[in-house]
């Protein structure tokens, strides 16, 4: 049971938000020369890639429209 | 038609057990052969993509010039697996055997699916072809183009069923255990786009498996589930597929057009089902087969 919550965790939307778009989207931000008004392209990659990892998770769609 | 014995009077003159004798006559024409092009085609489109890898990590390679050479790769990596799913390269007991299960096995890597869960829900899917409740595809049905993309990307959403099908079908067939592919398959997945990722190769990863994924997933549903059983509402043998004329032809369809007789004999080789499909359409007309743009009458 224990690894059952673990895998499921593991591939849950908030981890793969925080894992993946997170870093993604700091070197698109980087790549893109985006000028920031506070902090690094990794605490913005991080906070975009949270936070759509949260709607993910909450609404269980990335786009927002939730699956019928 | 050049074939005096094969006019549509001279077929409804014969027995319904010399069709069918007919039928399988000139399906056993096109069985039994080894698809070396497949294996060919499953190991260099893995080695390929393989190598678009090293290429573009060690900069050989402009990763725009690698993505849309891996959006193919992935594209490409389920057919030869889908031969193998049948047997068709070599079945049970054939010294190939191996060769048959080595291609099954490696061929879909790029798709980051394992060959023994698509193999057993694709044997449910040919035994209850558009049943509701037990063909694992069926949710793949929507009544045209858009709302078949639409569909497609809501339904891998988290809260999506596009799994829940796959993993049913397993359970119904008492082979649940063999989810421990998929579970390892996905681990493997995002091992590597986190590593990558938190090495400063996310673009890299999105844009060589993530995204060609997602790509190749939505190209093959729509040529391979939905444009060959649309729309989806006959289950019978001669009903439950349907051939289609492709604006972009067969091989951007990939072969797809001729699904009809991959589901009526599926030891005929994808690279034989058009020559197959010609040959048979007068008799698969017969039998009320949508020939789609294929009919010669309308």
């Amino acid at each position: 049971m224990q690894i059952f919550n673990f895998v499921k965790v593991l591939f849950s939307p908030i981890v793969f938000g925080l894992g993946f778009i997170g870093p993604l989207s700091a070197e698109i931000i980087t790549a893109l020369e985006i000028a920031l008004p506070i902090g690094t392209p990794l605490y913005w990659g991080l906070l975009i890639g949270g936070l759509l990892g949260l709607m993910a998770q909450v609404r269980g769609s990335w786009i927002w429209v939730k699956p019928s | 038609m050049n074939n005096p014995a094969m006019t549509k009077e001279a077929l409804l003159a014969l027995s319904p057990d010399a069709l069918d004798a007919l039928e399988r006559k000139i399906a056993g024409k096109y069985m039994h052969r080894v698809p070396w092009g497949a294996v060919a085609w499953a190991l260099s489109n893995l080695m390929v993509w393989l190598s678009l890898w090293p290429l573009v990590l060690f900069d050989y390679l402009s990763i725009w010039v690698a993505f849309p050479i891996a959006v193919l790769n992935v594209a490409l990596s389920y057919l030869p697996s889908h031969e193998a799913q049948h047997s068709i390269i070599a079945r049970e007991g054939h010294p190939l055997r191996w060769l048959n299960e080595l291609v099954g096995h490696l061929s879909v890597i790029p798709f980051a699916q394992p060959y023994r869960v698509l193999k057993n829900t694709h044997m449910e899917h040919h035994a209850h072809s558009n049943h509701p409740e037990l063909d694992p595809d069926y949710a793949v049905h929507a009544k045209d183009d858009w709302a078949f993309l639409k569909n497609s990307i809501l339904r891998r959403q988290p809260a999506g069923p596009a799994q829940k099908a796959y993993g049913d079908a397993m359970a119904r067939i008492g082979k649940s255990h063999m989810l421990i592919d998929a579970l390892l398959f996905n681990l493997v997945f995002i091992g590597v786009l986190f590593t990558m990722a938190w090495t400063g190769h996310a673009i890299e990863a999105a844009l060589l498996w993530w995204l060609p994924r997602h790509i190749a997933q939505t190209y093959i549903q729509y040529y391979l589930s939905w444009a060959p059983h649309h729309p989806g509402v006959r289950q019978e043998r001669y009903g439950q597929t349907r051939s289609f004329k492709s604006k972009v032809g067969n091989l951007l369809s990939m072969g797809m057009q001729y699904h009809i007789v991959h589901h009526l004999y599926p030891r005929i080789p994808l690279s034989s089902t058009p020559a197959a499909f010609h040959e048979l359409k007068p008799i698969l007309e017969i039998r009320g087969c949508d020939v789609g743009g294929w009919a010669e009458t309308p």
